[in-house]
């Protein structure tokens, strides 16, 4: 029997290597597979080197559709030596232990740790400069040496427990001209301890869900029992296995477990992730680069500046309305010639002239209204001197009546 | 009897089929150039820091006197709502005879860093209303507010009520602690000071990242599985591809707004729970007193169902109306069906409401 298992699996595969060939030579005009026996899915790493790169517009895709579609076909593989198994025996596609197979497959190699970097849902740090991975610490590494700390038994990459005592070297007091850098350092290996057993926290609530997901699957398949039901495809399969896992995943997602851990790993992160920014700032620093903490006091600064300039500007147009419908409200007394002839007068005449210059281009753009600061900053001077000019000559305005 | 009508055969034949259509596929990918999306010409019409706000120009008779603003979220580009000339709400809305303007938030950068929902609502939202307003020299404009965008105009027009005279907000998520809600679960227990403070601006990968994490095996797996149905067909992998384009072109997002959004919205749940307040001003739903159409999708993963439907509690008008279109969070956008429900259902609503 187990001769004849073996026999139909080798027949298999020179079937599907023989297909693959045939596929190679009507698509690329060139023989796809190795000779040498290799799985569905390496036998699948031909197209890839065929067709990879000739599209950089959709290399994204291209790469992602290779993933998972030799994870995919991998699964037909695992599928169909199962049925051919089950076809020996006459009990179909073992799925108890294709799923454990498929456990471990995803233990290794799942949605989650596929992407690079920190492996957990929304904390993928990989690409932001400093953070691209930390050695075993995952996700963190590309950190300059200099802010990695320097302790026996601590390589930047992770602990080795025979050299690194944490009781020894965390909790050791620090003095002496070191004693701010020594602290710093001790800090950071406790934020990657922590964030170490965050991850495995979280990591440990993943392999539940999949777990689920095996005897979820179980039951889905249970329910296929009967004439009508049955799942006719590898693909129909898969796909039911994806729900399985979606299901599953869910359930534990929405858990108060998976809330704390997701909490507690993403602060770790942060913790880890601050610390080492401090370091590279103070190192930085003290050979005079300007360092990210600077550049963002500026960008504050900014900030608070042009929401005052906009809430005073905002201000005086509104005292500037008042005025115009007070004015409005009165009747005139004096004659034009006067006006004209009146210092205070003149300099309402200018104040509006300024106006209407820095509000023409608002009111009157044909196409485009471009707001910058320039703009504002002249609109506020245009305006102040409007309001230094009405304040001589009209009843002192109400307070504006947005708060700040 | 087992759960399996499959022969070793079979089993066979369906991966060389597979592997078939794969190299056909890849084969139509290395040829096709970089998709194009947005199909309706539009010109600028105001401009401030990054954000663009813009006019569609129409070759259709502008019927529909107030005009309609639409207020995207601020984490994905707005070009969703004009993807192609046959997945466009833009377009169709036109071809109903509206006016509309988009407003465009740009890429936020370091040095944006510092603008807060005060900046976005009572500054970018409120600038963008006003010019809208004055080009057709009215008091108030049709708004229509998209996810976060939708919060956005909640929060403009109850801080603003005679600004607007008709509300409509899509997919928007109004009370965050629906058990169903796995986003808002999820960020329950982060420290978003820390957060923030430690990353400054959120990067837009990480969103994604996060996004694709809520149906971890769907969309990082299954989807590029199924993809290779499609994947010899060009018409149909150019519509796979421009929609991955939109996926994963995202704004990274401005820090302070970020965390006083997560703060406010999905933890504290201010709109139901009351306190919110922007800039010092109190916002309540219950100053919202003009005509509201409340649309959400009824599979929407990132926004549920019970998240939006809230509003008709929460808000002044008695002028409610609500809208659950079949679908997700953005095949009410782009897919066949939404084009047909969704801009006629709202063209018919506010051109009753356009006296």
């Amino acid at each position: 029997m187990q001769n004849e298992f073996l026999g139909a699996m080798q027949s298999g595969a020179e079937k599907y290597l023989k297909g693959l060939n045939e596929l190679s030579e009507k698509f690329m005009g060139a023989n796809a597979s190795s000779n040498n026996g290799p799985s569905w899915s390496e036998g699948m790493e031909q197209f890839a080197k065929l067709y990879g790169g000739n599209n950089n517009a959709h290399e994204g895709v291209f790469d992602q559709v290779m993933t998972q579609g030799k994870g995919f076909v991998s699964m037909l593989e695992k599928m169909y030596q199962s049925a051919s198994l089950g076809n020996q025996t006459g009990s179909g596609i073992d799925f108890a232990a294709l799923g454990q197979q498929m456990l471990a497959e995803l233990a290794k190699n799942n949605p989650f740790s596929n992407l690079p970097g920190v492996q957990i849902p929304g904390m993928n740090f990989s690409g932001l400069p400093g953070m691209a991975s930390f050695g075993n610490a995952g996700g963190f590494g590309a950190t300059p040496n200099f802010a990695m700390p320097n302790f026996p038994g601590f390589n930047g990459g992770g602990f080795d427990p025979k050299t690194f005592s944490a009781e020894n070297f965390l909790n050791m007091p620090a003095f002496g001209s070191n004693r701010e850098s020594q602290e710093r350092k001790q800090a950071l290996i406790k934020h990657i301890a922590s964030y170490m057993q965050a991850m495995q926290a979280y990591q440990g609530l993943q392999m539940k869900s999949i777990q689920m997901a095996i005897e979820r699957m179980q039951s889905k398949l249970e329910e296929r029992n009967e004439h009508g039901r049955q799942l006719d495809s590898l693909k129909a399969v898969y796909d039911l296995w994806i729900d399985a896992l979606e299901e599953s995943f869910a359930e534990v997602a929405l858990t108060k477990d998976y809330q704390l851990a997701y909490g507690q790993l993403v602060d770790a992160q942060m913790r880890v992730r601050a610390n080492v920014q401090k370091q590279i700032e103070l190192a930085t620093g003290e050979i005079g680069m300007p360092t990210r903490s600077e550049l963002e006091g500026v960008h504050q600064k900014l900030a608070e500046t042009r929401r005052t300039l906009r809430m005073e500007l905002s201000e005086l147009k509104a005292e500037i309305a008042e005025l115009k419908a007070n004015r409005a409200a009165k009747p005139v007394s004096v004659k034009p010639e006067t006006v004209k002839a009146a210092p205070v007068k003149a300099a309402v005449v200018q104040a509006e002239v300024v106006n209407t210059e820095v509000a023409k281009p608002a009111l009157a753009a044909p196409k485009v209204l471009k707001a910058s600061s320039s703009n504002l900053l002249s609109a506020a001077k245009a305006v102040a001197v409007k309001k230094t000019a009405a304040k001589s000559t009209a009843p002192k305005p109400t307070a504006p009546t947005r708060k700040k | 009897m087992t759960p399996f009508k499959i022969t070793p055969e079979k089993a066979l034949n369906e991966a060389l089929k597979f592997n078939e259509k794969l190299a056909a596929g890849l084969k139509t990918l290395g040829q096709l150039d970089d998709v194009q999306y947005g199909c309706t010409e539009k010109e600028a019409v105001y401009k401030e820091d990054k954000l663009v706000l813009y006019r569609f120009k129409s070759e259709h008779k502008v019927t529909v006197k107030t005009p309609l603003l639409i207020s995207y979220a601020l984490v994905n580009r707005p070009y969703m709502v004009d993807l192609q000339a046959d997945r466009s709400i833009v377009r169709n809305l036109q071809a109903m005879g509206h006016e509309v303007y988009l407003i465009d938030w740009g890429y936020p950068d370091r040095s944006d860093r510092y603008l807060t929902l005060d900046d976005y609502i009572n500054g970018y939202l409120s600038r963008c209303v006003d010019v809208v307003a004055k080009r057709h020299k009215l008091p108030a404009i049709n708004l229509l507010g998209i996810c976060q965008g939708g919060v956005f105009s909640l929060c403009y027009t109850a801080l603003n009520p005679t600004k607007i005279k008709n509300l409509i907000t899509m997919v928007t998520p109004v009370d965050f602690h629906t058990p169903d809600n796995m986003l808002s679960h999820w960020t329950q227990a982060m420290d978003i000071d820390l957060f923030v403070d430690t990353l400054g601006n959120v990067p837009a990968d990480l969103m994604n990242q996060c996004y694709l994490s809520l149906k971890p095996y769907r969309l990082n797996a299954q989807k590029y599985v199924g993809l290779v149905d499609i994947l010899d067909n060009k018409t149909e992998l150019e519509n796979f591809l421009r929609m991955e384009k939109w996926i994963f072109d995202s704004p990274d997002q401005a820090g302070e707004a970020f965390r006083q959004f997560i703060k406010n919205f999905y933890q504290a749940n201010k709109f139901v729970n009351g306190g919110l307040e922007i800039d010092g001003r109190a916002v309540s739903l219950k100053n919202i007193n003009v005509p509201v159409l409340n649309i959400f999708a009824e599979q929407d993963h990132l926004v549920p169902p019970s998240a939006s439907k809230p509003l008709k509690e929460l808000i002044g008008t008695k002028d409610y109306t609500q809208l659950a279109f079949t679908g997700g969070h953005i095949g009410i956008y782009v897919s066949g069906r939404a084009q047909r429900e969704v801009p006629p259902a709202i063209s018919k609503w506010l051109k009753d409401r356009d006296a």
